[in-house]
């Protein structure tokens, strides 16, 4: 039964890297300033062990060649809905005890303390991150609709002059088009379920294309907006909030009709280093470090205790400012937002992805 | 006859050995010798080089996982006429397929070659045992020592692993997935339950019931992985298969007995879908043509005739063609550049052409995302060539050349990244090309133009067919400048091979279009061959 090529392979491989026995636990997450939030957070504050980051572009691929291969080089990695569902399904991960973890001070379980339901036994809460458009204070003036406030003005060139900044994956776009074009955030899924709902979409998307500059990493939205290349850009709220809250940029955000995404840590099925990478979970997971990643970067807590104690213990940002505007899970924030369906996403998301290549290449 | 009897008789050597055999045996040394020289490099080659690419053949044409998940329904979905719904007995097979481990235990287990009719395939392992009778019931064989055997010295080796406590704990866990790569398809399945019972087991005496209970639970769980696989595997073939199997597979716990049929489309009614039958069919055979046919915008229908992807689906064949423009313009490019800079270089005195030499090698010494991002603040809108354009009143300010996230931007940016590929080549042939031809030609009668054109371009030709090889093969492959700088238009086919290799996980799409791409350098290699000659290529 088994695959004799993959096996030569892996022995050879393993023959050529001789790995020194860790103690530490590596954790795979996506660099920058989410990164370094963690570090600050969780690797600091972390006792049982020292935890080691590495930054890694997403995606199952390199995850599932170490698992299948037995060949373990991380222990935890931080991924995306989508990836947090397939990779469990597909057994990529270890399935975890629920009740390990710390719950909230008022006694309620971690799984129920958490905003979003728990998809499986595999994911250990993080951070919620949004797709939202932002500008630059001053852009509009003298505009004659004013300033843009809603996803429908996003979608509205004619009253908002401009190059728009949108990604180049389709994810977060359906969703904004949908509700751009009237669709209540609460039936967004609804109606790209049913027939026509994309033709919907992408008809709507038709309507910015020629004023569409694309971007692919996380830094360049603020780029494209700070060179003046685009008027509005959609980015990742974090980023935004960055900018705003180190560095004082003069950026408007608007939160209508932001597509609201989960992020999970997960650990690799076959980590040499369970014990510990178990213990790193539940430490990062506890609502006091949930809470604690919130004075380094302006991603929500998933946990709603989290929440609870930035709110009691405002200025929280380490700046000394207040975050709780910034936060994408709080507030005003939540008005018209979609949260993302990652099922939706891992049925369809093949088959749009490969709509979408062709609709930008058109 | 003196001479053919001295001919006859063997030379000999100084020390008496005849002379052919002591050639043969120092022959023998130095080819020894030299084979130990070579070996290095060729099992390097065989291990990072043919071994993966063997690999990426079988992986484009491999469809085995889903065939080992449904043996049942493959073997049965023949009967059925493809148009209407189902008939239960189809269901009933899905339904085991889905729940039962029987798969597990039966030898012959290969995709729709099972024989339905083997009673093994419809017996019900009770969920709460007891195993043993159930499990021997459908294969004998499990009932015997020897079956059990090979999996027991599996657990000894593990435990006589002579190492520090660390490396043997690890070398246990690796061990309890080894058990279950034994049984299953999977690597990443853990059978720990299996390697606690085996531990107890003394290697000899008839297995119990303590080892069945173990088998059946490790594989219980091993099964789930299988599923997430499969409809991971299925959802290429039709969007939705994923959420009706992730769905269907809790409702599937609460059915105990038929009528499937109605069970089935009570959880879900898009089992009533014919669609989702018919993809099955596609999937039939463990092996497939599947992924080579949709790298080309092309599937089969349900009576296997080659049709076109929908409309909005088709992206690939368009990506082939803009791959192939892009490395084509990039590979001219880079000639038209290339070739009087290498002039040049070749005939400068050498205190100035070492000057030009590092600033030809200059980008090779420069991080290729610094390189990058240089040249977005140099083409973008609001970018330095743009403002300059501006300033000078050649171009109106909302006017402004969109020259990077796009198509340009990465032809662009992919000239000068690959330049020195082409003058490098070209240089050293043009090196060797003594000044005094291209005089003499003048000397008699030939004008500049034509004793360039007749004298020393045809001798630089070696040289240009290796620049110009060397370019296109590296371009054609060429996936993070176009992710970086493509924006809209400028992707190329190597970002879709990235996206099905990171995100989409559908590595057998991934390997047959890696495959097509090798096949296409191979193509045009033979090509170059028959209409140059491969002896002409000169890289120095």
């Amino acid at each position: 039964m088994r695959k004799p090529l993959q096996y030569a392979l892996a022995a050879a491989l393993g023959a050529v890297i001789v790995l020194p026995a860790q103690a530490e636990v590596t954790v795979a997450s996506w660099g920058g300033a989410y990164t370094m939030s963690q570090q600050k957070a969780y690797g600091d504050t972390f006792t049982g062990g020292t935890a080691t980051f590495v930054n890694y572009n997403g995606g199952l691929g390199e995850v599932r060649t170490q698992v299948e291969s037995g060949n373990i080089q991380w222990d935890i990695v931080d991924v995306l809905p989508h990836e947090a569902r397939v990779g469990c399904d597909e057994g990529l991960f270890e399935e975890l005890p629920r009740d390990v973890f710390t719950p909230a001070p008022d006694g309620t379980s971690m799984d129920d303390d958490i905003m979003v339901p728990v998809p499986n036994d595999c994911v250990v809460p993080q951070i919620f991150w949004s797709y939202v458009p932002f500008y630059k204070n001053g852009t509009f003036d003298g505009n004659a609709a004013g300033n843009p406030s809603t996803i429908a003005d996003f979608f509205d060139v004619a009253k908002f002059p401009g190059k728009r900044g949108i990604h180049t994956w389709a994810n977060a776009l359906i969703e904004m088009a949908l509700v751009a074009d009237g669709v209540a955030a609460a039936d967004v899924y609804d109606v790209m379920s049913s027939d026509g709902g994309i033709d919907r979409a992408f008809a709507k998307l038709d309507t910015i294309k020629d004023h569409v500059v694309f971007w692919s990493s996380g830094a360049k939205p603020l780029e494209l907006i700070e060179s003046g290349e685009v008027s509005i850009s959609l980015a990742y709220n974090g980023r935004i909030g960055a900018a705003m809250l180190t560095e004082g940029a003069d950026y408007v955000v608007n939160w209508d009709g932001q597509v609201l995404e989960e992020e999970w840590l997960v650990m690799l099925k076959g980590s040499s280093n369970y014990d510990e990478a178990l213990a790193f979970l539940i430490h990062a997971s506890a609502p006091e470090q949930q809470a604690g990643q919130a004075r380094w970067i302006n991603y929500g807590p998933m946990r709603a205790s989290g929440l609870d104690i930035i709110a009691a213990n405002e200025p929280f940002f380490n700046t000394g400012v207040n975050v709780m505007p910034h936060m994408p899970n709080a507030g005003a924030a939540l008005g018209n937002a979609v949260f993302a369906n990652p099922n939706w996403w891992s049925d369809n998301g093949d088959a749009i992805s490969e709509r979408f290549t062709a609709w930008m290449g058109q | 006859m003196a001479i053919a009897n001295a001919s006859s008789a063997p030379i000999l050597t100084a020390d008496g050995i005849p002379l052919r055999v002591s050639l043969k045996r120092s022959m023998r040394r130095s080819k020894l010798r030299a084979l130990i020289l070579v070996l290095p490099a060729f099992l390097f080659l065989l291990i990072v080089f043919i071994l993966p690419i063997g690999s990426l053949l079988t992986r484009s044409v491999d469809d085995s996982m889903v065939n080992y998940q449904l043996p049942l329904t493959f073997s049965l979905i023949e009967n059925w006429d493809r148009q209407s719904l189902p008939e239960e007995v189809l269901f009933e097979a899905l339904y085991r397929d889905f729940t039962t481990v029987n798969k597990f235990f039966i030898a012959n287990n290969a995709g729709a070659s099972v024989d339905s009719s083997d009673a093994g395939w419809w017996l019900k392992i009770p969920a709460k045992g007891p195993y043993m009778d159930a499990i021997v019931n459908i294969n004998p064989k499990w009932g015997e020592v020897d079956t059990w055997y090979p999996l027991k010295q599996l657990v000894d080796d593990a435990h006589k692993y002579d190492g520090t406590k660390a490396a043997k704990k690890n070398k246990i866990q690796r061990a309890t997935f080894d058990l279950c790569s034994e049984l299953t398809p999977l690597t990443n399945a853990r059978c720990s339950k299996l390697f606690a019972a085996l531990e107890k087991w003394d290697g000899e005496s008839v297995p119990g019931e303590l080892l069945f209970a173990a088998i059946y639970k490790d594989l219980s769980s091993a099964q789930k992985i299988m599923i997430g696989k499969s409809s991971t595997r299925m959802n290429y073939e039709k969007p939705g298969w994923k959420g009706l199997v992730r769905k269907s597979s809790r409702a599937f716990k609460k059915i105990d007995g038929p009528p499937y049929q109605e069970a089935f489309i009570k959880a879900d009614d898009r089992w009533s879908e014919v669609g989702f039958w018919q993809s099955l069919v596609l999937m039939k055979d463990p092996q497939t043509m599947g992924y080579y046919l949709n790298s080309f915008d092309r599937r089969f229908d349900v009576d296997k005739n080659i049709i076109l992807q929908p409309e909005e689906r088709r992206v690939y064949v368009m990506l082939w063609w803009r791959t192939m423009l892009i490395s084509l313009i990039v590979t001219v490019g880079c000639l038209l550049l290339a070739y009087p800079v290498a002039h040049l270089l070749a005939t400068l005195p050498l205190r100035y052409s070492n000057l030009l030499m590092i600033c030809v090698l200059m980008p090779f010494w420069t991080s290729l995302l610094v390189r990058i991002v240089a040249w977005m603040v140099m083409l973008q809108q609001q970018g330095v060539i743009n403002d300059a354009l501006v300033w000078a009143h050649l171009l109106p300010d909302e006017n402004r050349l969109p020259m990077m996230y796009n198509f340009t931007g990465t032809v662009i940016v992919m000239i000068q990244i690959l330049l020195p590929f082409m003058i490098l080549p070209i240089y050293s042939v043009m090196k060797t090309i003594p000044p005094s031809y291209m005089r003499a030609a003048q000397n008699l009668g030939a004008p500049p133009s034509l004793a360039f054109l007749r004298v020393y371009m045809p001798q630089t030709l070696p040289g240009i067919g290796a620049g110009v090889i060397l370019v296109f093969i590296v371009a054609i492959g060429y996936y993070i400048t176009p992710d970086l700088v493509g924006g809209k238009d400028g992707k190329m086919i190597g970002n879709m091979i990235a996206y099905h290799m990171q995100k989409s996980l559908n590595w057998g799409l991934a390997a047959a279009m890696g495959t097509v791409l090798l096949g296409a350098i191979l193509v045009l290699y033979w090509i170059y061959d028959k209409l140059v000659g491969i002896d002409n290529l000169k890289m120095g």
